[in-house]
């Protein structure tokens, strides 16, 4: 299963965090105090949705309060066997080894291009060929 | 439950809260929060449009409220209310805690930051201080 959040601003892309089954039902205990989880009911799953939105939070701010300018979204949670994904640009992906299992964090982010500014005349129509 | 951390308004009632937050996690942990405060929940909800609708029905003494929320960031949510009610008692409960941001949000009108994640027995605490500051208690 994975959490995605995007990032927008001064760089765009999204974040993905990527767990197994135990493992997710391991984090959502850990989170709520102990309580115990059989499956990944609503509440796990706000839990690990939430994670996402606290690491990805953790991380906006430590780049804006260096002087950057990032927006998260709110985070999705996709639950699943054998997902595939479609995005092409570059993606980081670091495994982290944490008391409840592995965890894989996927980050694709580039700087935003600058928007293209096209030639116009005075009256600001298109200036064409 | 810690005796310390609970609070009554002058005339012996419970504080009470509205909690803003779309996510059922943070809802559950804030309620944890409010009870250890002997606060009283009296309206929650994940969305700002239908909070600020909620908040002229309830009147709370203090809103906890997100900033990342689908339809209306939590920063303008704080402006509607304190257009609203300017004695709007908002404490943001966000991870977005950059310097800006908070900036940005106590511009608006929030009185008070609390910066996920938190242990509720520590938000309580702080909460605590701060609903003493507002409501301008004495010892």
């Amino acid at each position: 299963m994975a959490v995605i959040l995007g990032l927008t601003g001064d760089h765009e892309g999204r974040i993905l965090f990527e767990f197994g089954h135990a493992t997710a039902l391991k984090i959502a205990v850990a989170m709520n105090f102990g309580e115990p989880f059989e499956e990944l009911d609503s509440m796990a799953r706000a839990t690990l949705s939430e994670l996402g939105n606290l690491i990805a939070g953790r991380f906006v701010s430590l780049h804006n309060d260096a002087g950057g300018e990032l927006h998260i979204s709110p985070p999705i949670l996709m639950c699943g066997i054998g997902m595939r994904s479609s995005d092409q640009s570059a993606v980081h992906r670091i495994g982290v080894e944490t008391p409840c299992g592995q965890v894989y964090v996927n980050l694709s982010i580039r700087q935003r291009r600058a928007p293209i500014s096209l030639p116009r005349h005075k009256n600001g129509t298109l200036a064409t060929h | 439950m810690s005796e310390d951390l609970q609070i009554r308004k002058k005339d012996g009632s419970p504080y009470r809260f509205m909690i803003v937050d779309d996510s059922d996690f943070i809802l559950k942990s804030l309620k944890l929060t409010i009870s250890l405060l002997g606060g009283e929940v009296v309206g929650e909800s994940k969305d700002g449009n239908e909070a600020i609708e909620m908040y002229k029905k309830l009147r709370p003494d203090v809103v906890t409220c997100d900033i990342v929320m689908p339809t209306m960031s939590g920063v303008d949510v704080v402006k509607h209310l304190v257009n609203l009610d300017p004695d709007a008692k908002v404490i943001m409960v966000s991870s977005l805690g950059h310097k800006e941001m908070i900036e940005q949000a106590v511009s608006r009108g929030a009185k008070y930051f609390i910066v996920k994640p938190f242990k509720p027995a520590d938000a309580a605490g702080a909460i605590n201080t701060v609903v003493k500051k507002l409501f301008r208690h004495t010892a």
